[in-house]
């Protein structure tokens, strides 16, 4: 631990004493790479005229709010098309239809669907997450092992039972790695949606600091989303690690 | 002495899917197990035991004959035939007593009744400190301990058990074996147990059932009138080994000799 | 009998989908929604064959099709470079380790207003954001590769006579290979990912940008052809992927399906 920790300092301190020097003696254009003391200043004010907070309060509650959405509708789905032959065949290609269409593509239409306010936002975060978690919700229910059911059914358990006891517990895992997929890419999507088309939120808050040429605002902003993705991803990893604790290691991702 | 479970006739056939011809998979077995009474089930691999034990189970309908346990049809899974699978089944979101009381749990069972149930189980296959571990966190002669605790936990009238030290090492096996038996003397249960263990058959079982290879048919059944505890090494129990080993020897080369003119006919290898 | 369920299957899905298409289509003839908020599949067909007249479209796509092929390889071929540098000297791993999982924080379409500012509108800030997206995937999983080879297989090949570069060329970077691939098929979704963004936040060209100016001009029967054209191209480059995928890694269990 010790000798990572130290190469860990060594190595950050290293890149802000490069910004550090860069900037000091004008090695790259002050435009887009100000000093760190610019940023620094740039935050203060920011955070001291509350912008910093309206911005990221907007942006979490389109997250919160599409996250929701997305991973409702995602597992309900994902739940029925898995334990429903019938159901799968008729809804399955309606989604493999919609699943090559990156996120990101749906923001035009979105913007003339519901306006430039939180609404559009809600519906791109949600597609994001709902192909995640559909997707994996309904590996998950396949995937569970048969014996398990027979197991369930030996013990005298009804179809109710087998469904909230077997079914739903067992695909918890590949429900996680959905929500945790969904999250990671709704985020991205929510900052290109807020980029393109927004009047507040973090996406909004860089975007709006290039019109004004606020090279320190935009890294400030950068920094701001990177800290928040990474908070929001951790939160979902440790509900999940709790969650699934009956599980021997971590689980990889299924990326689709 | 009553009947606890009957088997009256069973015949399995399946489809198969490829060459969609009919396949026998079990031809006419008829068995009566005695209340208590332990039987083991013998064959080549192939030979349909576990279709049978799944058909008791509940699991798979006979395409003829039925069963009976304690004089009423089986028509479906039910409690009263606690199964035991090879690969254990424990639900792995469940904790060892999580497990042991799924049966009186979805019975409806009082939170206090069925802890003590499960405790005392848990106690009878020494697991004591182990109530709260994940099955991922247990080795594969615990994993078993909880599965047999698991089926008795709704006390059934029969015990299926479908070769459940199968995926477990050489020494563990014997140490599960007699530690069934000491559990079975306390519980009286009925059992029938699929393995191919000669010598496991012969220390467990009242009577061995031998079949025949594919269809499935009863090709002999022996009883076992040796004292308990038994010894592997006495010459009583090497004459049975013996006699049993011919007997189920026959089979296998003779599901060998199938599956190799089945490979030649195909034409093709797999 | 299974059979017969099968294709009963397949039947409930060509049902499903026409039946789809042709809801679809009557909410727009029945004029039930405004054909400005749901244009019908005809008429989305049609904006496909308008814009192809004059060689608009192939235009736009040929823009997008370059950027994404620069970026995406670059990306690769850094990430990959870096990976391995990264595995195979332990002093740069451990250096670079920490700075790489905080850039890989940031998602690629936040560094769009900096690629502006940077590169301002031009080819640059697109080819930018396309490699920044491909890039982590890249290094991350190629790194894990090195490190996670199995140390017995190593240790069989020096046994059997390897030297370094033996060892390098012939035991860690094939074993790795499997992580490799893996790295560039989530790269080319974050590429993928950037060049629309980057095309709709700013751009003179690319069907990112011909959607975003159809959006502009209520056309929203173009945005959903765009859309779909998008959703096209994207399929053929994961297609495209996956056959060199299974190509490479015909050894590898993840290849026997």
């Amino acid at each position: 631990m010790n000798r990572k920790f130290v190469t860990r300092v060594i190595s950050i301190g290293g890149l802000f004493t490069l910004w550090f020097v860069v900037t000091k003696y004008q090695l790259v254009n002050p435009l887009f790479l100000p000093p760190p003391k610019d940023v620094w200043e740039g935050a203060v004010d920011l955070i001291q005229a509350g912008e910093l907070r309206e911005h990221i309060a907007a942006s979490l509650w389109r997250m919160f709010m599409g996250f929701v959405v997305g991973s409702v509708t995602g597992v309900v789905i994902g739940i029925l098309m898995g334990q429903f032959r019938l159901f799968h065949a008729a809804v399955g290609p309606l989604v493999e239809i919609i699943r090559p269409i990156p996120g990101l593509a749906w923001i035009p239409v979105a913007l003339i669907w519901f306006g430039i306010e939180d609404a559009s936002k809600v519906f791109i975060i949600s597609m994001g997450v709902f192909i995640a978690v559909v997707t994996n919700t309904f590996v998950g229910v396949r995937s569970l092992d048969p014996v398990l059911v027979r197991a369930a059914r030996s013990l005298g358990a009804n179809h109710r039972d087998i469904f909230f006891r077997v079914v739903l517990p067992g695909s918890l895992p590949y429900i996680f790695t959905g929500f945790r997929l969904g999250v990671q890419v709704s985020f991205a999507l929510l900052v290109a949606a807020e980029l393109v088309g927004s009047t507040s939120g973090l996406g909004f808050l860089i975007q709006d600091a290039r019109n004004y040429f606020r090279g320190d605002l935009v890294i400030l902003g950068m920094a701001v989303i990177g800290a928040l993705g990474f908070s929001i991803t951790r939160l979902v990893e440790i509900v999940d690690r709790w969650l699934l604790r009956w599980q021997p290691t971590s689980r990889e991702g299924t990326f689709y | 002495m009553t009947v606890s479970l009957q088997v009256n006739g069973v015949s399995k056939e399946f489809v198969d899917r490829r060459s969609k011809s009919t396949v026998r998979a079990l031809d006419e077995i008829n068995l009566e197990v005695q209340k208590g009474e332990v039987i083991c089930i013998l064959g080549p691999s192939g030979c349909g035991k576990s279709t049978l034990l799944n058909i008791v189970a509940g699991f798979l309908p006979p395409s003829g004959g039925e069963v009976r346990v304690d004089g009423r049809p089986v028509v479906e899974p039910g409690p009263d035939r606690g199964f035991v699978f090879q690969e254990f089944a424990l639900f792995p979101w469940r904790t060892v007593l999580q497990n042991i009381e799924f049966g009186p749990v979805l019975k409806g069972m009082e939170k206090g009744d069925r802890h003590a149930r499960a405790r005392e189980l848990i106690q009878r296959i020494h697991l004591t400190g182990f109530e709260d571990k994940f099955p991922f966190e247990l080795s594969g002669g615990m994993k078993q301990r909880v599965g047999i605790a698991r089926a008795l936990a709704n006390d059934p009238e029969v015990l299926l058990m479908d070769e459940p030290f199968g995926a477990l090492d050489a020494q563990t096996r014997r140490v599960m074996q007699e530690e069934l038996l000491k559990l079975l003397g306390e519980t009286q249960k009925t059992v029938l147990f699929v393995t191919h263990a000669i010598d496991e058959a012969i220390v467990l079982a009242d009577r061995v059932m031998i079949m025949t290879a594919r269809p499935g048919q009863v090709k002999a059944l022996l009883g076992v009138d040796l004292p308990r505890p038994r010894e592997r090494t006495s010459p009583e129990f090497n004459e049975l080994y013996r006699t049993m080993d011919d007997l189920i020897r026959v089979e296998v080369e003779k599901s060998l000799e199938v599956q190799d003119s089945g490979a030649a006919a195909s034409g093709e290898g797999a | 009998m299974q059979t017969q369920s099968v294709s009963g299957r397949l039947g409930i899905s060509t049902i499903s989908v026409a039946g789809f298409v042709v809801l679809w289509q009557l909410c727009a003839t029945l004029e039930l929604v405004d054909p400005l908020i749901l244009p019908s599949p005809w008429m989305t067909i049609q904006s496909g064959i308008r814009r192809s007249e004059g060689g608009e479209l192939l235009h736009h796509i040929i823009a997008s099709v370059v950027r994404i092929t620069e970026g995406f390889f670059l990306g690769s071929v850094l990430g990959i470079l870096i990976g391995l540098l990264m595995g195979q000297v332990r002093i740069i791993g451990e250096a670079l380790e920490p700075i790489v999982d905080i850039l890989r924080q940031i998602p690629e379409v936040a560094w769009i207003p900096l690629a502006i500012l940077m590169f301002q509108m031009g080819e640059g800030s697109k080819v930018f954001i396309i490699t920044y997206g491909a890039l982590f995937p890249a290094i991350i999983c190629t790194f894990d590769g090195v490190r996670m080879t199995d140390p017995a297989i190593i240790r069989a090949a020096r046994s059997l006579g390897a030297g370094r570069g033996q060892l390098f060329w012939r035991v860690t970077l094939p074993a790795t290979l499997p992580h490799i691939m893996t790295g560039l098929w989530i790269g080319l979704g974050y590429a993928f990912r950037g060049l629309i963004a980057a095309e709709l936040a700013g751009a003179q060209e690319g069907i990112g940008f011909m959607i975003m100016l159809a959006r502009e001009d209520n056309l929203t029967a173009d945005a959903f052809m765009g859309m779909a054209l998008i959703g096209v191209i994207g399929f053929i480059a994961i297609y495209g992927l996956g056959a060199v995928r299974n190509r490479v890694l015909r050894w590898h269990e993840s290849t026997q399906e």
